[in-house]
């Protein structure tokens, strides 16, 4: 049995040597139906004359195969001019798109060209416009209509006690007192909370004294912000100092005067310049 | 003779009734076009053979244009109906060419 199969494998691989491709193979060469070559071998044996060929069955299958032809050519020709319509209204829809698509990257280019400018103007913008707020801070405190805050000292000045007319604290004193201080190197003023500004008046109207048209009531307060190692002993030496000096010892007019570490003085809400402005050529 | 009037009489028949196909045919019909166009010709050759016979030829139409169209469908049902409907056509290209080849030699000698 064994001696055999090991005879046979060898003529098997021999007489098929293409056996992977038998299935191709079968299509090559099976390509009439083997029914009729059945059907004639069965024929012979049976020794029947038959009808060979152009029977009436044949007829009447070729004959629904022209009618399955013609369908089929009539149905691809109605189909035919939908297609190409079909096909040509694509074709334009393509154009258009692809235009389309043109367009938008030609924009795209131009608005990523302004993108850029204007981050670059953002940024310039930017740059000055925090200039401008520190300046904007720093002028508004020189100016008077932000509070600021720091050392300084505390000066406080009333009439003389007693009710003598040649005690009582003028509008002057306070003028001189004020503009001691300036000369002293004070960097901001208040009289009773009201700040003294480049348009600030200090006068008497009525038993009163106006500042900033506010009525003081005694006694005055002044609050001056500057260095609190030199203040005290510059103001001593300007004429508006030594004005007070001389009032408190001649007068007996009160006036204390302390140095602070921390003082605020108010900022004061002041109308717009409506006719002032730079001149004409200067820039 | 009467096989080619039955051919003719079919055609001119087709194309004066032009019947509606339904729309569920539609995809099957060309492949069963081609089927049956191979058992045409498979026919042919039986007969220039000398080995025709009416009903394996009838057989032969019916069951090529049935089977054509139900393996695209199948195809379809399972979404490789492209696929098979290519698979399909080479295969009874294939028979197509044969066939016509083996006629060839029998009606030229060549």
């Amino acid at each position: 049995m064994t001696d055999e199969k090991s005879e046979r494998h060898p003529a098997d691989t021999r007489r098929t040597p293409d056996a992977t491709m038998s299935l191709l193979n079968e299509l090559m060469t099976h390509t009439m139906d083997e029914g009729y070559t059945e059907a004639a071998t069965r024929k012979r044996d049976d020794q029947s004359s038959g009808n060979g060929g152009g029977g009436a069955m044949a007829a009447a299958v070729l004959a629904m195969f022209g009618v399955l032809v013609a369908v089929a050519f009539i149905e691809t020709e109605r189909a035919a001019p939908a297609d190409a319509e079909e096909r040509s209204q694509l074709i334009e829809r393509v154009d258009v798109e692809s235009a389309r698509v043109e367009q938008l990257r030609e924009s795209v280019a131009t608005l990523q060209e302004d993108v850029s400018t204007l981050q670059g103007d953002l940024a310039s913008v930017t740059g000055s416009s925090n200039d401008l707020n520190a300046r904007i801070q720093e002028l508004s405190m020189r100016y008077g209509t932000e509070p600021v805050s720091g050392p300084g000292m505390v000066i406080t000045v009333d009439d003389a006690s007693g009710g003598d007319p040649t005690g009582e604290v003028l509008d002057t004193d306070l003028q001189a007192l004020v503009s001691g201080l300036w000369a002293a190197g004070a960097e901001a003023v208040s009289i009773n909370d009201q700040r003294i500004t480049s348009t600030t008046s200090i006068r008497t109207a009525g038993a009163a004294i106006n500042v900033n048209t506010r009525s003081l009531t005694r006694p005055y307060v002044i609050r001056a912000i500057g260095n609190p190692a030199t203040l005290p002993a510059r103001l001593a030496e300007t004429p508006g100092g030594e004005a007070m000096w001389e009032l408190r010892i001649n007068a007996g007019v009160r006036y204390e005067n302390e140095v602070a570490t921390e003082i605020t003085v108010p900022g004061r809400s002041m109308s717009r310049l409506r006719y002032a402005d730079v001149p004409k050529g200067s820039e | 003779m009467i096989a080619i009037i039955g051919l003719a009489v079919g055609v001119i028949a087709g194309l004066l009734i032009t019947p509606d196909v339904p729309l569920w045919m539609q995809p099957y019909f060309p492949i069963a076009v081609v089927a049956a166009l191979d058992a045409v010709f498979g026919g042919l050759r039986a007969l220039l053979d000398g080995i025709f016979d009416d009903k394996v030829f009838a057989v032969s139409f019916f069951s090529n244009v049935l089977i054509a169209a139900a393996i695209v469908y199948l195809g379809d049902q399972l979404g490789v109906g492209s696929q098979l409907s290519t698979g399909v056509i080479v295969v009874l290209g294939i028979r197509i060419f044969a066939n016509v080849a083996a006629i060839r030699r029998h009606l030229l000698n060549a």
